[in-house]
């Protein structure tokens, strides 16, 4: 299979392109050239400008291409090891779990005499990533009982449909408020995010990357099934361990910080062995990592609505542009030949 | 009108086509015999679009316009004065007077009793924790007030086991889908749409409503013409302040990078702009709520000098603390913040969702005090409060 490295260069390249493309546009017109000089000499014409690039789009740029990173590996890692193309980083309930600890704070929190002011971006990571820590804790359990890897996904997607049906008891006996305030962190938003909280988010991201890459042989070998990888001496049930742990930090914690983030994880894999031909995970796992940052950004850049007031949830992007992809690679007659 | 069957009967002549475009026409020939039409007078309303009223011979007609959002059905109401017995076919509900007990599903309708000295007749309502009127906490302390439910309607089982005379709905609460369930039920299920009204005087124009469902119309009219003398005589005080002196007001509240503020012809914005404040939104159009980029806010309403309506938050500091990018805004270091979540009832209800709606007048002297004291030397603030 022709791996194509040429094209490494290309998507870094792109990566750069997306990133200032991302920065230069937004809500309110700031010429480019301003951008760039107020970057290098630190002098701005507008205090305003100075405040939206430095503490708003630049975050929000970094917070893209960390969250479209850490979706994408966990999403491949989910599809290699379940061997299942429509899995994501999701299916083992994760956003479910960092879902459901981000509605205890905000739609039972007033119950516990806890006041809506109370509750800023730091709250609720620490709910959302205690969330996923929980589901995370419950799957592993099973996991530790049940070898079978089809199993492990049914009571993955399971625990999911249990844990949303207590938001959705949770959503039906809170106020309007808090309802909203749950509904619009359920819609994603990149944006949200102080330096500090980029700081533990792109943390979190190396942390969750590395065991990605302690085991990117074993994703090889596993591609020709379990057995085969284990008789290769792959030890599959340390693997399914590092890749728990792996996509739990990486979609649990994008999920505390940035709400759930629909569809790139499931499409972006697919982009990558589209874009390199191949199914080797040597170049899959840094190629979807590029493609996910970039997809992002544009997506993130398309969301802005450029010379408009509103913007579009950053869910409703990526949902748009992951549908199709996914739609058109079922059409595809040898969809599942990777598998 | 038109038989829309005569196709059909061109076609074919079969005896079962007969028979039931018969039936259909003969339905339909009912339909139009149920429009009955007393003879009544209308009697205009000065500010509110939503209903309207018809004054006739020992009885009272309403018609809901505007019963909620883009409602296309006229609610059509009867109300009966004592002793009164008239055809009461094709409407929607009718009322007897008098009425002893009420059900009321929002707590801006509870002002309404309250003004017009009908509190005793309340008798359930959905989390009374909501409602903050002392009059009404009295009652619910007493044991007299049902709780129909924690949800965001009032519980119907618990409605028709407590056979209220009327019971009043507003569709925020989604207790539309129960409405055939309550005529069935035989209770008058009676829709108030004054949260569609945009005009401030237009949605304090509803007690009217209330007024005539109560057998108080008289007292109503005078209730509301007291607001209305209030709210004009501090819009014409606020009128005078010239273009220049019109301090930019930013309002809203931002959830994670979003900005919701109201729009611009929204009640809000409208009873801001009178107050002879210059809404930093001024163009963003709508009369709902606005879903602003968090850059496009700051650019606008870096400047603004007052912010008026902030969330829930003890003080400056904590709401400064707790989303660092409100620090950019030069009212909030000058700590220029007003809120109006800060009056509490004794259960946590906020007053000024609960008065505001009937009390603009309230609203408006408020809204000077804040922009230009000069012109209220007197007055307290009601509703709003400074942030520390």
């Amino acid at each position: 299979m022709p791996i194509r490295p040429y094209l490494f260069p290309v998507a870094i390249l792109l990566l750069g392109l997306s990133f200032l493309l991302n920065l230069s546009l937004g809500s309110v017109w700031i010429p480019f050239g301003e951008i760039l000089s107020g970057l290098v000499s630190g002098e701005w014409t507008k205090s305003s400008w100075e405040q939206i690039i430095l503490n708003y789009r630049l975050p929000k740029a970094l917070v893209a291409i960390l969250a479209g990173i850490g979706l994408s590996l966990s999403g491949l890692q989910m599809q290699t090891f379940f061997r299942n193309p429509l899995a994501g980083p999701f299916v083992l309930g994760i956003s479910s779990g960092a879902g459901l600890g981000v509605a205890i704070l905000m739609l039972a929190g007033s119950a516990f005499g806890l006041a809506l002011s109370g509750i800023n971006s730091w709250a609720i990571a620490t709910a959302g990533i205690l969330g996923a820590g929980l589901v995370l804790s419950g799957v592993s359990l099973v996991a530790w009982r049940v070898k079978d890897s089809m199993t492990l996904l049914i009571v993955g997607l399971m625990f999911g449909s249990a844990v949303s049906a207590v938001v959705s008891v949770l959503s039906f006996f809170s106020g309007a408020e808090a309802l909203k305030l749950y509904t619009v962190w359920s819609m994603g938003s990149l944006g949200a995010l102080g330096w500090s909280q980029v700081g533990i988010l792109g943390i979190l991201i190396g942390l969750g990357s590395l065991p990605v890459f302690l085991s990117i042989k074993s994703y090889n070998a596993l591609l020709l099934g379990e057995n085969y990888a284990r008789s290769m001496g792959i030890r599959t049930g340390q693997m399914r361990w590092l890749m728990i742990l792996s996509t739990g930090i990486l979609a649990g914690g994008i999920t505390a910080f940035c709400g759930p983030i629909a569809f790139l994880g499931i499409a972006v894999p697919h982009l990558a062995r589209m874009v390199w031909k191949s199914s080797d995970h040597r170049v899959l796992f840094p190629g979807s990592a590029l493609i996910g940052a970039v997809l992002l950004l544009l997506c993130d850049a398309v969301g802005q609505l450029p010379g408009l007031a509103s913007t579009l949830p950053i869910n409703a992007v990526t949902s748009l542009v992951g549908a199709p992809i996914v739609i058109g690679l079922i059409l595809r007659k040898n969809f599942s030949k990777d598998f | 009108m038109k038989n829309p069957f005569s196709k059909l009967h061109v076609r074919s002549f079969s005896a079962p086509y007969l028979f039931f475009s018969g039936l259909i026409l003969l339905l339909f020939s009912c339909e139009k015999k149920t429009e009955t039409t007393l003879e009544k007078t209308p009697v205009p309303l000065e500010f509110a679009e939503g209903f309207e009223l018809f004054k006739g011979k020992n009885f009272w007609e309403i018609h809901v316009t505007q019963g909620y959002t883009g409602a296309e059905k006229t609610y059509r109401y009867l109300v009966l004065e004592e002793g009164t017995d008239l055809d009461k076919t094709g409407f929607d509900a009718v009322v007897q007077l008098p009425i002893s007990k009420v059900v009321l599903t929002s707590t801006t309708h509870i002002p309404h009793l309250d003004m017009l000295g009908e509190t005793d007749q309340l008798i359930g309502f959905p989390q009374t924790d909501l409602i903050s009127s002392t009059a009404t906490r009295a009652r619910i302390d007493a044991g007299k007030v049902t709780d129909l439910g924690s949800g965001p309607s009032a519980n119907p089982e618990m409605v028709i086991d407590i056979q209220p005379d009327w019971i009043m709905i507003s569709t925020l609460g989604e207790d539309l889908r129960y409405l055939d369930l309550f005529a069935q039920a035989g209770i008058p299920a009676l829709i108030n749409g004054e949260y569609v009204e945009q005009n401030p005087l237009g949605r304090a124009e509803w007690i009217k409503f209330t007024g005539i469902l109560l057998g108080k119309y008289e007292e109503a009219v005078a209730e509301f013409e007291q607001i209305k003398t209030a709210y004009l005589e501090a819009e014409q005080l606020a009128s005078r302040i010239p273009a220049d002196n019109r301090p930019n007001v930013l309002s809203g509240v931002m959830y994670q990078d979003i900005w919701y503020a109201p729009g611009a012809e929204s009640w809000g914005a409208q009873i801001l702009q009178n107050a002879g404040g210059d809404y930093v939104f001024s163009d963003q159009s709508g009369s709902g709520s606005l879903q602003l980029n968090y850059e496009f806010v700051l650019d606008r309403a870096a400047e603004a000098a007052v912010w008026i309506g902030s969330a829930d938050f003890p003080d400056v500091q904590t709401m400064g603390n707790n989303e660092p990018r409100y620090q950019n805004f030069q009212a909030w270091k000058n700590g220029q913040i007003y809120t109006y979540t800060a009056k509490k009832g004794a259960t946590g209800g906020l007053e000024y969702f609960e008065l505001g709606y009937v009390r603009p007048d309230l609203i408006l002297k408020d809204l000077i005090k804040i922009l230009h004291p000069e012109l209220l030397p007197e007055y307290k603030l009601y509703f709003y409060q400074k942030l520390n």
